[in-house]
């Protein structure tokens, strides 16, 4: 009789050497060996493997890129809501309340900055759309 | 030169005015036009006195001309299917800004949601269509009947619309106001509305036009909020000062130079 494959470590961390070392020695400090490695901007493909239930424990080597992953509505699995998904950070979040809390809002504002940057080359793109489109309009009806 | 003489007189009396009454208050005099902070009876007296001056000017300027004023405005609103000029310019302001804040809405520059509750959303709102045509006729009445048709009497015609377009802009800066950088929007608006009049020689056009813009931002404000940076969606009562504002009272200016080419 054959199980199902145990779930696998992921590993959410940027592909510049410095991070990826830094990842790699503390999987071997803690015994881990075997990981599917992805980069912060794939995090949607670590969400779909935690739905299939071929990832149950992933490894952020920043917090920032998992709460980016959580604000982007990215992480859309309930198992990360219940603690069925075992996540660790390897970058700590803060040593205290008021760190930790200054972390969060640090990340909100880069990302809230980054969201704001691309709603408004939306803005200015579909608005030259929108003008064109009654600029044409009103010259159809002439 | 005897309307931009009148309008100048304006800010000139509505300033001796406002000194009048803060002095019959027992309040401290205000070197510039400004209601703020003013008790409610006596904004209510400045807003009258405003009223009554601007009356003022619209029926004197047709006397000093030696028409009466029922003649001289008259001309201004010729029938045989003209009227629907009013109906084009109020669907043509409607138009572009609706896609506008449709494309606004989209790229989460602008949030729509009811912020009041029904019965205060609908005085406000039952208040819109009046107000709007009411501000748009009084204006163009002041800033195109007297004042372009004055100007087009002594100067070249783009010269005529160009000082009527700043004129226009700048009246609306001579009282205390919240922020100065929304005038290329007036400017490029006073543009599209004196180009307007230039065009069909009449008042349907600039009228509607004026309206429909008015009825379209003051009707959707209780619905709005503008999330985006204020250099592409304006200000709530200035979605036109924005950058592709500018641009589309611009690109407005051109189909309706277009439309309207040799109408009279």
């Amino acid at each position: 009789m054959t199980g199902m494959p145990s779930p696998r470590v992921a590993v959410v961390c940027v592909s510049e050497d410095g991070p990826r070392r830094a990842a790699e020695s503390y999987l071997r400090a803690h015994g881990i060996d075997d990981v599917d490695w992805y980069v912060p901007r794939d995090v949607d493909e670590v969400d779909w493997a935690v739905t299939e239930g071929r990832v149950g424990h992933v490894i952020f080597a920043e917090p920032r890129d998992f709460l980016d992953a959580l604000w982007s509505e990215l992480l859309t699995d309930e198992r990360w809501q219940d603690g069925r998904v075992q996540v660790e950070f390897l970058a700590p979040l803060g040593n205290s309340g008021p760190a930790t809390a200054a972390s969060i809002a640090g990340a909100w504002a880069c990302w809230e900055g980054r969201r704001r940057r691309r709603r408004t080359i939306a803005g200015v793109m579909l608005g030259v759309l929108a003008v064109l489109a009654a600029c044409g309009l009103v010259l159809g009806v002439r | 030169m005897r309307a931009v003489l009148l309008l100048l007189a304006i800010p000139i009396i509505l300033w001796a005015a406002q000194t009048a009454l803060l002095r019959s208050a027992g309040l401290p005099i205000r070197w510039r036009l400004s209601a703020r902070d003013l008790p409610r009876f006596l904004k209510r007296l400045n807003r009258w006195m405003t009223q009554a001056v601007f009356a003022g000017v619209l029926l004197v300027y047709p006397l000093l001309r030696g028409e009466s004023p029922s003649a001289y405005y008259a001309r201004f609103f010729p029938l045989d299917g003209r009227p629907r000029e009013l109906l084009a310019g109020v669907a043509a302001a409607v138009l572009y800004l609706a896609l506008l804040y449709l494309a606004w809405t989209l790229t989460d520059n602008v949030r729509f949601g009811v912020r009041h509750d029904a019965g205060r959303l609908a005085r406000r709102l039952s208040g819109v269509p009046l107000t709007a045509f009411g501000i748009a006729f009084a204006e163009e009445l002041l800033f195109r009947a007297v004042l372009l048709e004055d100007l087009l009497g002594w100067l070249d015609v783009w010269f005529a619309v160009a000082g009527g377009a700043a004129i226009f802009a700048a009246a609306h800066y001579v009282r205390e106001v919240k922020r100065r950088w929304t005038i290329a929007g007036h400017v490029a608006l006073g543009l599209l509305l004196c180009v307007a009049f230039v065009e069909t020689r009449a008042l349907w056009l600039p009228i509607g036009l004026h309206a429909g813009g008015v009825l379209l931002i003051m009707g959707a404000r209780p619905f709005i909020r503008y999330t985006g940076p204020r250099w592409l969606v304006g200000e709530s009562i200035f979605p036109y000062a924005g950058v592709l504002g500018v641009v589309a009272v611009c690109l407005l200016t051109l189909n309706v130079i277009h439309m309207f080419e040799g109408v009279p």
